[in-house]
């Protein structure tokens, strides 16, 4: 399958019509660039949905249908979108198209309306869904179509025995045409099955209790031993089921374990947040107490000057006062002067013209007293009020005390802000959390193991169970052969020949099974000294689940723990997917999202050399900061179409520009 | 004996500042109106600047607003010549004033305490 064109109209970003042609009719190199948030990653899931009719987030999450739907699209009440993809397969030009709309923006509708239709040179494929999965089954179009950012996923689910390991083990070895050795070999069972039908009715006619209930105890045989298979078939899937189910509850209470941290984080931040409410109303406390006395700072400065006018007028008012002090002891003297006609500062007697002096010099000061003041006390207020501003310098305050109360406060706002952003990440974490949800699900942890413990006990009583039921079958079977008739030794033989079929089958399973193993980790082992960095890398050793080990050039196998790195995790995992797909049976273009985001400098350029020779069409989504000058000069020729994917807002949404 | 404001035992403000007043204690920057009516009422007098808009209507006891008597001194020293109702008068458009000011910097942010005078 080599793509040739991709027609978008309103899915995710992209609103109205996109079409994306990829040059050289789709083989080589074919780059998607663009910032985050641009729609590369809705590029990919554009294609996958068109394939398989769904498409899963980061977390393997179905994504809803009516959330594909472009925003714009529905705002304008469009409630249709669609994808179109034209490719070549087998020599034949294909085009895939899958389209939904709705008179309502709901899942159901959107899935109830949804059509796919796949026309091959022209002529209309009856059941597309089935022609897809043949030619690019969805089982295994993780290893076509990935997102580098998951590459150690990969590996990860390697590791273990969940059911999604198991059902990578079986995508691999899907991949790897294994299964189609099974689907022989269990062809010739059911084969097989009918011949020993066949053979209990001849012996029927050959009549006679003996041979009656021989035939009679074999088919009981049989039917026991059809029925404890069918057991064994439906325990299977129930413990599958099981397993699926008790894998979600622990993710889940993975996550409930966090949001439990994420609550004490919660608390811990409001706690912080409080003390620094504290802080800073103490901080309130001191501004408040500085500001009911800045008035006199502010007035200080202006206070000189009116303590320079005070300070005069008082002088001129206690000028006035001590003058009218002299002239009244003065006007004493004159008055002792004339009552006693005698003069009190020379004791001369005042003959009569001095006596009319003495008079006339008497009103001269009653006047002048009279024209001093008629208040007999002297004015003190200016004195009083001079006193008040010159105590006024005793509460000022201290200008460089606000400073440092506004440096606390921009220390504790800012730390707020800190806490606050904090909190409202821990607050958006903790929406829609149940309180009564972690014991619900530890109660269901511990029921699901119990009964996949107790499931996977029924199945093994029922294989023990089957094996003695096979003893006697096989008893039977023996009694069978030694009945004497020539059409009897005919089937016999058939039975045999095909015993010894599947008996060559399983041999030829588990070695064609080993042998392509042995086959995945030599490429893989190619491919990783292709890519790897260091030299002290030997080799990579694949496991019986298809998880790769490294070896070292001294022979040591190292443990995940010992040599993982996010970006040799992501080589390793490469070096997987680049293997199957040389191994692989099924021929697709490799499209990988943010295949370099884990990547140094220098790995990321041996994977940028190595790209072009993974598959005939190679599809790289990328950031520009993943896509350096320099590593695509290495595969300058090998690049067919070069496109920037930008986004311009949700009114316009995502457009393909061609560069190249 | 002089008195700067006579027998004047009140003094005035607009609704307009005892609404401002009210805001700025509700911003925790005051403890009370009277604070902000001191600080208004100084600014107003080092820079000059009055404000005369506005029905005045009673405010507050002048001994509450004044304890000390330094708005007294001042305005007794600034303005000796004038008649102790011109003087509260001045006082008053003063902290009118002042009061306006403090709410434009707070409302602007470059209210600034360390800066202000």
């Amino acid at each position: 399958m080599i793509i040739n064109k991709v027609r978008i109209e309103n899915f995710g970003p992209y609103f109205g019509d996109h079409e994306v042609i990829f040059n050289n009719n789709g083989v080589g190199v074919h780059i998607f660039r663009g910032g985050n948030g641009q729609g590369k990653t809705s590029f990919q899931n554009a294609i996958l949905w068109a394939l398989y009719g769904k498409v899963s987030d980061r977390k393997g999450k179905e994504i809803q249908k009516k959330s594909l739907l472009n925003f714009k699209a529905h705002s304008n009440g469009f409630y249709t979108y669609s994808v179109q993809i034209a490719f070549n397969h087998e020599g034949k030009n294909c085009i895939l198209t899958r389209r939904t709309k709705s008179m309502h923006h709901t899942n159901k509708q959107y899935k109830e309306n949804e059509s796919l239709s796949l026309i091959r040179d022209g002529e209309i494929v009856p059941n597309p869904k089935n022609e897809i999965e043949r030619i690019l089954p969805g089982l295994v179009s993780r290893f076509f179509f990935f997102d580098g950012e998951m590459l150690r996923d990969y590996e990860e689910l390697l590791d273990n025995t969940s059911s999604d390991a198991v059902f990578l083990k079986d995508a691999i070895e899907r991949i790897l045409g294994i299964p189609f050795f099974r689907i022989a070999r269990n062809d010739m069972i059911v084969v097989k099955r009918r011949i020993e039908y066949e053979r209990n009715k001849i012996i029927r006619k050959l009549g006679g209790d003996q041979y009656d209930d021989l035939v009679e105890q074999f088919e009981d045989v049989l039917h026991e031993i059809d029925q404890i298979q069918g057991t064994i078939d439906s325990l299977t899937l129930q413990k599958q089921d099981l397993e699926q189910q008790l894998k979600d509850n622990k993710r889940r209470a993975e996550d409930i374990k966090i949001i439990k941290e994420n609550a004490e984080l919660r608390n811990k931040l409001d706690g912080n947040i409080e003390l620094c409410e504290e802080k800073l109303k103490i901080q309130e406390e001191r501004i408040k107490k500085l500001n009911s006395n800045l008035y006199k700072t502010i007035l200080l400065d202006i206070s000189e000057n009116i303590l320079h006018t005070l300070d005069r007028i008082h002088e001129e008012k206690m000028a006035k006062y001590d003058k009218k002090m002299k002239l009244t002891g003065k006007l004493e003297t004159i008055l002792e002067g004339i009552k006693n006609s005698k003069c009190e500062y020379c004791g001369t007697i005042l003959n009569e013209e001095k006596l009319l002096e003495f008079e006339k010099e008497k009103r001269i000061i009653e006047s002048d007293i009279q024209q001093l003041t008629e208040v007999p006390e002297p004015d003190t207020s200016y004195d009083a009020y001079r006193q008040i501003l010159r105590r006024m310098n005793q509460n000022l305050v201290d200008q460089t005390e606000y400073e440092d109360i506004e440096t606390n406060i921009n220390v504790i706002l800012s730390e707020m802000s800190e806490h606050s952003r904090k909190l409202q990440d821990v607050k958006d974490k903790l929406l829609d959390v149940d309180e009564e949800e972690p014991f619900l699900l530890e109660s269901k942890i511990r029921y699901q193991e119990g009964e996949i413990g107790r499931l996977g006990g029924l199945i093994e009583g029922k294989h023990n169970e089957m094996s003695e039921w096979m003893e006697v079958k096989s008893v039977l079977d023996q009694k069978m052969k030694s009945v004497d008739d020539d059409e009897m030794k005919i089937l016999e033989k058939r039975i045999s020949l095909l015993d010894s079929s599947i008996e060559l089958f399983n041999t030829a399973i588990l070695k064609y099974t080993e042998g392509q193993r042995n086959v995945v980790e030599k490429m893989a082992t190619d491919i990783f000294k292709i890519l790897r960095s260091k030299e002290s890398f030997s080799r990579l050793m694949i496991n019986e689940n298809y998880g790769l080990s490294i070896v070292t050039t001294d022979g040591r196998i190292l443990n995940r723990s010992e040599w993982r790195s996010a970006g040799e995790e992501q080589i390793v995992a490469l070096a997987l997917i680049g293997a199957l797909n040389k191994c692989s049976y099924i021929v697709g273009p490799i499209m990988m999202d943010t295949p370099f985001g884990r990547l140094d400098l220098a790995h990321g350029e041996k994977v940028m050399s190595y790209l072009p020779s993974m598959a005939d069409q190679i599809i790289i989504v990328a950031t520009d900061r993943e896509l350096r000058a320099s590593d695509l000069e290495k595969i300058q020729d090998k690049i067919q179409s070069d496109y920037t994917i930008e986004y311009y807002g949700p009114d316009t949404g995502s457009k393909f520009r061609l560069t190249r | 004996m002089t008195s700067a404001f006579g027998d004047i035992r009140t003094l005035a403000a607009s609704d307009r500042a005892k609404d401002i007043m009210r805001q700025l204690v509700a911003k925790n920057l005051f403890d009370n109106m009277r604070h902000v009516w001191t600080l208004g009422a100084a600014l107003g007098i080092s820079s000059g600047n009055e404000n005369t808009e506005g029905n005045r209507g009673t405010f507050q006891n002048i001994n509450s607003l004044d304890p000390d008597g330094i708005f007294a001194a001042i305005l007794l020293g600034k303005y000796p010549e004038l008649s102790p109702e011109e003087r509260r008068d001045k006082l008053v458009n003063f902290a009118e004033w002042g009061i306006r000011e403090i709410y434009r910097k707070e409302q602007n942010s470059t209210l600034i305490f360390s800066k202000l005078g």
